[in-house]
């Protein structure tokens, strides 16, 4: 044997510190100390080193790398530590044992028969073993004291870089496990898909946690009451598609290992399940002895729970608990989420088959008013694709203008669906219900609209209302010879007949009598089939939508007053005591105040009918924030809760009162309630019906309380206006007559032989400043007129003696009042005649007494001038309530007035009719045909005429031609009147 | 004499507007006639001063007969009352702007019919 220079042994081992702590892993350290030693050495026959731990199941360690001319005759790749060889007593004593042929050491023998001399040094630190290094020689003195000094340090080298080795590799897999979780972590974020998580969870455990050989999760899950575990994911996957995951026991919460956990929300790790009594063995689960399992939960809800199976017992120690251990969080966050997510798109799916089966259109816009979604019915409605629509806005969809303003108005109302007509195109009739979509922060995120397509119920409307109508037509032409029959042979019978019968024949006597009566009774019925035929042509209408509804600004205080005028003809043969009781505020309502007046009036009525004696009441309040009066008695559709401000209107009477039990049907058609055998006289049992369609059209509510016995009160609100909407006026603007001049208080002469009328006229005038004089009829009135020298005189036309046509007609020709203005106030639509006969003025009754009392300032104010009466002015204009406005403001100056709708009908008026002054309404003119406009425009140019274009809605002279200047004084009063500064030019 | 044309398809209607008109007599001449053709080739040839027309009539409707006397005759035209079973406003409308001075619906009221006519035509009541 050599002895090796020390300098070359020091330089040898130098390099070998140097590559061994280079290698990559302990088997390549090996192979280097064993080609440094098979150098140094030259006498080594053997040479190994073998690694590991050695596990109590599998006592060996393997060999990682062996040389040397005896290491072929090797019989094993491990080293048995229970088999009495030397390296295995080297590693059991942790210490270096030297064996020679000469001192054999009695803990082992070589490893190879016929070694002389052996060394095994085991490769510890003293607290941890990594393995042994083994040496044989088959020369007697081939591992001396120096070669073994030599051996030891390098084992002591390898040991140490084995020992650094382990720990930069610990380090290196611990980043590794995080680095694979946070990847893990990241998919199982991005994935939403509930079987693709689970399916990557147990492909996960069973790839990052040692050991694992299957992975299976559970989910708890609830089937008719009772919680179970069930299996939804194992890895690897079963080979056949049918086959359930391996563990198909279905286990309870608190039973099986899983249960346990799930229990207790804690893992539990079993190193061999053979021993474990909770263990539930499955037929497949003979294979495996450790098994770790791991509740699945997320913010305090169980999920269920993950299981990683192997066959070696004892499998898994803490690097597996810890791994699984965040496996697990992750895997419930990402389940937890994709539940979610499922959920969510079985909702959506839900509402997608929802929406697409459904036979109404569906449309969804946004804030911004830009259509979100459609379905395919509104496609179809829209005859438009879907994917046109979406994205486009509202506006742009057909008929999108007026969609807009029943969103908008849908807005207003948060909480409530607006339903609403509308036609995108001639001939189609959609209805939509919209209703705001409440956001969390916002006030809303957008609105839903329900879209059908209503013109087959349209035109099924059309042919109910046009058969009412023709109905009505049909029954009115009869009762038009009934009724007129009747008073033809009652006028013949008093004129001609009756009085030639002998007065002394009493049956001749009686039989007359009677003969009478029967007619009063045709007549009476007669009326009221009339009465029934116009109301049940109003209901149709009003059901079927097919009425205008004109709306506007209107005080239910003047529509209250009107129904009381129209009404007192009932109260006449009645012990009764009227009183009107306004409340304090405005009163504006947006309405149809004819509509309005119809269920006053209708109120009015019906308490008459039903009160014998007492009192009625009308009172009108403005109710802030939808604080009603106490309901006197039982109360029937009364509305529980209103918000916001109303304007009530209350009809109180002190009658027979109406049964609770009969309570609900006083709103239903054609019911009437009480004792219909009394001789109360009847009504058609459509009046109530009809004032609750009109008050529900204006989003109010109607209802009842009655106390039987002792008496009803019938109630309405409307939605009270804001009340700037409508310029409040002033009361100077009322009554600029007694403002300006209170020392000499302007004269008013009432004639009405009706008391009722005379004392509301007399109130209202005084209020307003006048002094009031009173006729009751006409014979009165001219007395008073010479005496007094009234500013005006208001006059009724039909009054006993002398009416107010005669009257006129002597007044006028008295030198002594034929300069008094006269205005006719009457229910007799006989204007013309009074215009004619010299009236100033003509209003009908019911009127409104912000119009009248207009009039009468006006009147009284110009009352010395020269009268406008003989001038003619023609209005032409479309819109009914406009018309009529200007034409009173007109007639107010004593203008004599022919109001047409169409130029059409103008043209027709001027051919013969000589008007001083024409008005055209702008929409008219926009309307009409050129060869219209240039007719009228030949006709004006024939006739010195003035000839005004004008916005009559806006009030606004927008144009004016064909000026003439012949009655530039009357233009002037048209624009005075209409408040007006613009020239006419 | 004033003349008086009442146009009507209903023989009793005309019945009960030609005996209710009788009360104007002396004051008054009736003529009667039962379509919109007939009533418009009187109402050219005659030349009335007043005349009922109904709207609803074979051959002819009323809204057609008003507009076409209005048309031929002019500045002479008689004053024209429309009288209907139509109630609606619309008709009224239509009534009116066909060149009607008035609309009279069914069932009216004998009274006011003979009131009516009595101030159209300016005889004393």
């Amino acid at each position: 044997m050599t002895n090796p220079s020390r300098a070359g042994s020091w330089e040898e081992l130098a390099g070998l510190s140097r590559r061994i702590n280079q290698a990559e892993s302990p088997q390549q350290m090996a192979a280097q100390v064993i080609d440094c030693l098979l150098g140094l050495l030259p006498d080594l026959d053997l040479v190994l080193v073998s690694l590991g731990e050695g596990q109590e199941h599998e006592p060996r360690l393997p060999i990682v790398a062996a040389a040397g001319h005896e290491s072929a005759r090797l019989e094993q790749a491990f080293i048995d530590l229970k088999d009495g060889s030397l390296p295995a007593a080297a590693i059991g004593r942790r210490q270096p044992i030297k064996w020679s042929l000469a001192a054999p050491d009695p803990a082992g023998q070589p490893l190879t028969q016929g070694s002389r001399t052996a060394l095994s040094i085991p490769l510890s630190d003293g607290e941890h073993s990594w393995g042994v290094l083994h040496l044989e020689s088959l020369s007697a003195d081939g591992l001396g004291e120096q070669q073994a000094a030599l051996v030891r340090l390098i084992a002591e080298q390898l040991s140490v870089a084995l020992h650094n080795h382990q720990l930069t590799s610990e380090v290196k897999r611990e980043r590794e496990r995080r680095q694979a979780m946070a990847n893990i972590s990241n998919v199982l974020n991005e994935t939403l898909e509930l079987h693709a998580v689970f399916s990557m969870i147990v492909d996960a455990a069973r790839l990052f946690i040692p050991h694992v050989e299957q992975a299976v999760i559970h989910l708890l899950e609830e089937e008719q009451g009772e919680q179970f575990l069930r299996p939804v994911a194992l890895s690897p996957r079963p080979v056949s598609g049918n086959r359930q995951p391996e563990s198909t026991v279905r286990m309870r919460p608190g039973h099986g290992i899983a249960g346990l956990v799930l229990q207790r929300g804690t893992f539990i790790n079993i190193g061999d399940v053979r021993a474990d009594p909770r263990f539930v063995p499955n037929r497949k689960d003979e294979e495996f002895r450790s098994i770790l399992v791991c509740p699945l939960q997320s913010r305090g809800r169980k999920l269920g729970t993950i299981s990683v199976q192997s066959p070696a017992p004892a499998a898994f120690q803490h690097e597996a608990e810890m791994l699984m251990i965040e496996l697990a969080v992750e895997a419930a966050i990402a389940i937890e989420k994709a539940g979610q997510f499922e959920a969510l798109k079985t909702e959506r799916r839900r509402q997608d088959a929802i929406l697409r089966n459904m036979a109404d259109g569906i449309l969804v816009v946004n804030a911004a008013g830009i259509v979100e979604l459609v379905n395919p019915a509104m496609a179809e409605i829209a005859g438009q694709p879907a994917e046109q629509l979406i994205g486009s806005a509202l506006f742009d969809l057909p008929g999108g203008s007026t969609l807009q303003v029943i969103f908008e108005e849908a807005l207003k109302k948060p909480g409530a669906t607006v339903q609403r007509d509308y036609v995108p195109s001639p001939g189609v009739f959609l209805s939509a219900s919209v209703g705001v979509i409440p956001g969390d922060k916002e006030q809303h995120v957008g609105l839903v609209a329900a879209v059908r397509d209503v013109t087959r119920e349209r035109e099924v409307d059309r042919m109910k209302t046009d058969f009412i109508s023709t109905v009505s037509h049909e029954l009115r032409t009869p009762l038009t010879s009934i009724l007129g029959f009747v008073k033809l042979i009652r006028r013949n019978l008093q004129g001609k007949i009756l009085p030639h019968l002998p007065d002394e024949d009493e049956l001749a006597q009686q039989t007359q009598q009677r003969v009478l009566e029967n007619l009063d009774i045709i007549e009476a019925e007669g009326k009221r089939l009339t009465n029934l035929i116009n109301e049940v042509l109003d209901i149709a209408k009003m059901e079927s939508g097919n009425i205008d509804w004109h709306m506007s600004e209107i005080d239910l205080q003047s529509i209250v007053d009107k129904a009381v005028i129209a009404t007192t003809v009932l109260l006449e043969h009645k012990p009764l005591t009227f009183t009107m009781n306004m409340g304090e505020g405005p009163k504006i309502v947006r309405a149809d105040g004819d509509r309005c007046l119809q269920v006053v009036t209708n109120l009015i009525s019906n308490a008459v009918k039903f009160t014998d004696e007492g009192e009625i009441t009308v009172s009108v309040h403005r109710i802030e924030d939808g604080v009603l009066p106490e309901p006197r008695g039982e109360t029937y559709a009364r509305p529980a809760n209103l918000a916001g401000d109303w304007v009530l209107t209350q009809v109180v009477d002190s009658g027979i009162g109406i049964e609770k039990i009969d309570l609900p049907m006083v709103f239903q058609r054609f019911k009437q309630v009480g004792d219909a055998l009394t001789d109360r006289p009847r009504g058609t049992g459509l009046g109530l019906p009809i004032c609750r369609e009109i008050v529900e059209h204006h989003s109010g509510y109607i209802w009842v309380e009655s106390l039987p016995g002792k008496g009803s009160c019938f109630s309405f609100v409307l939605p009270a206006s804001d009340t700037k909407a409508l310029p409040q006026p002033a009361p100077e603007d009322l009554a600029p007559a007694a403002a300006l001049d209170k020392e000499a208080k302007r004269l008013i002469l009432v004639v009405d032989d009706e008391e009722f009328t005379r004392r509301l006229l007399l109130q209202m005038l005084e209020d307003a400043g006048y002094q009031v004089i009173t006729a009751a009829d006409g014979n009165e009135a001219i007395k008073l007129a010479r005496d007094q020298r009234p500013d005006l005189i208001i006059l009724d036309v039909m009054m006993p003696q002398l009416d107010g046509f005669d009257t006129l007609v002597v007044l006028k020709n008295d030198p002594q009042t034929d300069g008094i203005p006269v205005m006719f106030l009457s229910v007799l639509e006989r204007q013309q005649r009074g215009l004619r006969l010299g009236a100033a003025a003509y209003i009908t009754k019911p009127f409104e007494a912000s119009r009248l009392l207009e009039t009468v300032n006006a009147l009284v104010s110009v009352s010395g001038k020269e009268p406008a009466a003989g001038r003619h002015v023609l209005i032409i204009e479309a819109n009914n309530l406009t018309r009529a406005s200007v034409r009173s403001v007109l007639e107010t100056r004593g203008f004599q007035v022919w109001d047409v709708a169409t130029m059409q009908a103008g043209l027709q008026v001027v051919g013969h009719r000589s008007p001083d002054l024409v008005i055209v309404g702008l929409k008219v003119m926009e309307v009409a045909t050129p060869q219209l406009l240039a007719n009228m425009r030949r006709w004006a140019e024939q006739k010195p005429v003035h000839f005004l274009v004008m916005d009559l809605e806006q009030e606004d002279i927008v144009e004016s031609t064909l000026e003439t200047g012949r009655i530039q004084h009357l233009a002037d009063d048209v624009l005075e009147n209409l408040g007006t500064e613009d020239d006419v030019g | 004499m004033k003349r008086i044309l009442v146009v009507d398809d209903e023989p009793h209607i005309r019945t009960l507007l030609e005996q209710l008109l009788e009360e104007l007599d002396g004051f008054v001449r009736i003529e009667l006639a039962k379509d919109g053709e007939q009533g418009l080739r009187l109402a050219i040839e005659e030349g009335p001063d007043l005349v009922f027309l109904d709207i609803m009539m074979p051959k002819m409707n009323g809204f057609e007969v008003c507009q076409r006397i209005r048309d031929i005759r002019g500045p002479e035209s008689p004053y024209i009352i429309m009288l209907s079973a139509k109630g609606q406003i619309v008709d009224r409308d239509d009534g009116l702007s066909s060149g009607a001075n008035e609309y009279i619906t069914k069932p009216f009221d004998p009274d006011f019919v003979l009131e009516r006519v009595a101030a159209i035509l300016d005889i004393p009541a």
